[in-house]
């Protein structure tokens, strides 16, 4: 359930469907994550989810599959 | 005013741009969370009493952004968004400060930031130099 919301998070951030979403898409080779779309990401996760990240763990989300441990991390947490 | 002539400099250069339309509709009631991200309180008052925020909006992320790596290249603090605040006196070009407790007296009267913002109607941009003064 949890995972299922965050890959739908990051593609309602990026405009793609949920099935264009895999664990390969990074920061660095993903032209349309840029340092803007990375705010915008986070700023998403954690208003639906209920969060609020570290800086450093914001700076770590450098791929899909990060933002996803990331996530997950905090959401054990809750 | 800091005494530079024990001192040497040591410089760096950064660089952004972005479309203005990807500022376009956002606002403060629907965006909170996302300008909180990366603007301080006078800028997002600055940039609001515009008639069309997004120009000013974007030209203070690409002055930010440019500031970021710049630093990023003196591989000195990392610098975050809201660490960074670009002010428009009104008088002269755009000014930086550094805002944060982790630095200290020491670092800022070491630092000096200048920058400059352009844009047209559909891009803007900011360069930023970034010159540290170390010792000899």
């Amino acid at each position: 359930m949890d995972e299922d919301t965050i890959k739908k998070i990051f593609a309602q951030a990026f405009e793609i469907s949920e099935e264009e979403v895999t664990d390969e898409i990074a920061y660095n080779s993903y032209q349309p994550w840029d340092s803007l779309k990375h705010l915008q990401l986070v700023s998403m996760l954690e208003e639906e989810l209920c969060i609020e990240f570290e800086m450093d763990d914001i700076i770590d989300m450098s791929s899909y599959k990060k933002v996803r441990e990331i996530v997950l991390k905090y959401l054990q947490k809750k | 005013m800091t005494n530079n002539n024990h001192r040497v400099p040591q410089f760096s250069i950064g660089i952004d741009m972005e479309l203005i339309d990807r500022f376009e509709n956002v606002s403060l009631e629907s965006h909170t969370r996302l300008l909180n991200r990366i603007f301080s309180a006078r800028e997002l008052n600055y940039c609001f009493s515009k008639v069309n925020p997004a120009p000013c909006l974007c030209g203070c992320f690409c002055a930010k952004e440019a500031i970021i790596k710049a630093f990023s290249s003196l591989h000195h603090s990392r610098l975050s968004f809201p660490e960074i605040e670009i002010v428009h006196d009104g008088k002269s070009g755009p000014k930086v400060n550094i805002i944060g407790e982790k630095f200290t007296t020491d670092f800022l009267d070491n630092i000096e930031i200048k920058i400059s913002i352009a844009h047209t109607a559909q891009v803007a941009v900011s360069n930023a130099l970034v010159i540290l003064w170390c010792d000899r």
